[in-house]
């Protein structure tokens, strides 16, 4: 059952952050509704209103009293082991970018895909990405690294024309 | 589209020096990775899920941090030109005197974690190892490519003994590995200027892991002693490697190993301490020459607490070595140096490599210290004792002058001979102990540099017993008997 409510919740999540972020938050929403008197509700709940309201009541109805703690458990280990691509961009990226990058990951490899975004000016241009361990650079600070020592001749070259 | 690959991994937990990643997907142990400001790790072991490293450098790391792969796994470019300089266990010299140069096209990049080589590789321990220490060439004699454990209490003269060690192999073709293992930076610094105040650095390693360092690389201290030590074996050179102290590496892989989680034995040391060390140990050795043919004489050393050498690692140590020699503080305050304890001292391989007539001559001295040890308490409660018994006590006091011996000092092995053999002559029959201990200096003197006796010590080797050098002695020049009348 976890894995239709994590299929659920990845249907409208594309990053590790958002996904980590949500299960929290159900888990407080769901906590608060079946143990009121011992769990208080997160105010961060009510930035997730809508998110929650779409979910529907017939997808809350499967936590109960006695599967809430086996079930969060379940989804959380889950998450750890869902396929994560991390990729570095050179610019801050929006939400809106973020999901747009998303959706096309998701079409081209799968429905079960999560990215973990990050943010690495150093890279100048472009973007890397690590998959299952390897770090895959396509950025203009590899390129640079490259081909050093043809960019430094090209510049001398350059410099000594208009010297001349 | 050309792309720049290298496998990564994030830390997902950190505990002081030790880290675990998520990733790197084909590091193997001993494999080294580090992070973008430079901070490196050695991979120690591979889990299910993750990557367990330990981190070689000062730096703190975070879970969430990536580390790369880096291409070179744990190994040390090692040639001459390591010679009369002082490293860390990483190869980074530690003296102040620049970086190591390369010497040449012998430089040899080896691996620092290597396992012994079989018993097809090594031949018969047939030479003697010459300390130079009459003590110790006399009665506990070590062979080349024996290893012995260098045991006894704080304060008892270990490290200056170790030092006359090296400094008495200057003139020999024998290369020093000292290794010193999480020892005060000061006394890594104190080691290194003796060393080169006594011209004995030339021919000399010196790997320092201070105790300030990370622990993982304390721990690797020994086996780049080792590493550097097969180097110069394969080269076909005898070594002489001191680890300086097993105790403390003991300790440091029960710190990096309960850090780990790894489920604690005795004294809380891991199941595996045994084998730590004596795959160490079993790196030295006497090696044919298909094998390089030289050898390494490994003196590992170790602190003992409270005099107990009956506790788990120094028991240990006695077990994997081919013998040991103790030391006393006692005997030390006492003023016998070195204070090695004749009774308690051990050499299960270097009989064999003395010659008969320093074989015999051993056997005798340790005779007459035994049965001299068992009459000295009789002796106290009689006031007039047998004339035998008198001669026995007479010569046990001269061996006891004889076997102290100033530091940095060297007692070349034919005089060593003569001087054990003295006490059996009539020569000092009935002279005090003070005349002998007067004239000892002079006597080494006389007889390393008078024409007539020097040729008296080089004759040493025709000999067949003790008994004939005896008698050669007593009918030796007026110039000896002179000596000792004065």
């Amino acid at each position: 059952m976890s894995d239709q409510i994590i299929n659920k919740i990845l249907e409208t999540t594309f990053t590790i952050h958002d996904l980590r972020q949500k299960i929290r938050i159900l888990k407080n929403f769901v906590g608060h509704s079946l143990f009121a008197s011992q769990m208080p509700l997160d105010p961060e709940v009510n930035n997730f209103t809508s998110w929650l309201e779409d979910l529907g009541s017939e997808f809350l109805a499967q936590f109960n009293q006695s599967n809430y703690s086996t079930l969060f458990g379940e989804m959380e280990k889950k998450v750890e082991s869902l396929p994560n691509l991390v990729i570095y961009f050179a610019i801050e990226t929006t939400s809106g970018q973020l999901n747009s990058v998303g959706k096309w990951l998701r079409e081209s490899y799968g429905s079960n895909f999560i990215f973990d975004p990050k943010y690495d000016p150093s890279l100048i241009a472009g973007c890397a990405f690590v998959w299952k361990g390897v770090y895959k650079d396509y950025s203009l600070k590899a390129k640079i690294n490259e081909n050093h020592q043809q960019i430094l001749e090209v510049i001398k070259g350059t410099i000594g024309s208009q010297n001349t | 589209m050309s792309t720049n690959t290298t496998e990564v991994g994030y830390v997902t937990s950190s505990r002081d020096f030790l880290i675990h990643l998520d990733g790197l997907p084909s590091v193997r142990p001993n494999d080294i990775i580090e992070n973008e400001s430079g901070l490196r790790a050695i991979v120690n072991g591979l889990e299910e899920t993750q990557v367990e490293a330990l981190i070689l450098d000062s730096g703190r790391v975070n879970p969430g941090q990536m580390f790369k792969k880096s291409n070179s796994s744990l190994s040390l470019k090692i040639g001459r030109s390591l010679l009369g300089r002082a490293i860390n266990p990483l190869g980074v010299a530690i003296d102040g005197h620049g970086i190591i140069s390369d010497s040449g096209p012998d430089d040899k990049q080896m691996s620092l974690e290597s396992q012994a080589t079989g018993i097809a590789s090594r031949q018969f321990i047939r030479n003697q190892f010459i300390t130079g220490v009459s003590l110790v060439d006399t009665l506990v004699p070590i062979g080349k490519g024996q290893r012995e454990l260098v045991i006894g209490d704080a304060h008892s003269g270990k490290t200056g003994f170790l030092v006359d060690l090296i400094v008495n192999q200057k003139n020999t073709d024998v290369i020093c590995v000292y290794a010193l293992i999480g020892k005060p930076i000061l006394q890594v610094k104190n080691l290194i200027d003796v060393l080169e105040a006594n011209n004995a650095l030339d021919h000399t390693v010196v790997i320092a892991a201070a105790s300030s360092d990370p622990a993982p690389l304390i721990f690797l201290a020994p086996k780049t002693a080792l590493t550097v030590a097969e180097y110069f074996q394969r080269a076909g050179k005898d070594v002489l490697l001191i680890l300086d102290d097993m105790g403390i590496h003991a300790k440091i892989y029960r710190e990096i190993s309960l850090l780990g989680d790894r489920s604690p034995g005795r004294e809380s040391y891991p199941g595996d301490i045994f084998y730590q060390q004596a795959h160490l140990m079993e790196r030295a050795g006497n090696f044919k020459k298909e094998f390089g043919g030289g050898s390494i004489t490994a003196l590992p050393v170790i602190e003992l607490n409270l005099n107990d050498f009956t506790t788990f690692i120094p028991t240990n140590l006695m077990s994997m070595t081919d013998g040991h020699l103790m030391f006393k503080a006692n005997l030390r305050s006492q003023g016998q140096t070195p204070a090695i304890d004749i009774a308690l001292s051990v050499s299960r391989v270097g009989r064999q490599t003395q010659n008969r007539v320093q074989n015999l001559l051993s056997q005798r001295i340790r005779q007459v210290l035994a049965q001299a040890a068992e009459l000295e308490t009789v002796s106290r409660f009689s006031s007039e004792l047998p004339y035998e018994t008198q001669i026995l006590l007479h010569q046990k006091e001269l061996i006891e002058e004889l076997i102290k011996q100033e530091p940095l000092t060297f007692v070349p092995l034919e005089v060593q001979m003569i001087l054990m053999a003295l006490p059996f002559t009539d020569l000092l029959r009935d002279k005090p102990v003070e005349l002998l201990r007067k004239n000892k200096h002079a006597l080494i003197e006389i007889f390393t540099q008078d024409p007539e006796l020097n040729q008296l010590s080089k004759s040493l080797s025709n000999l067949t017993s003790d008994d004939q050098l005896i008698t050669l002695l007593q009918k030796s020049s007026t110039k000896l008997q002179q000596l000792l009348k004065s």
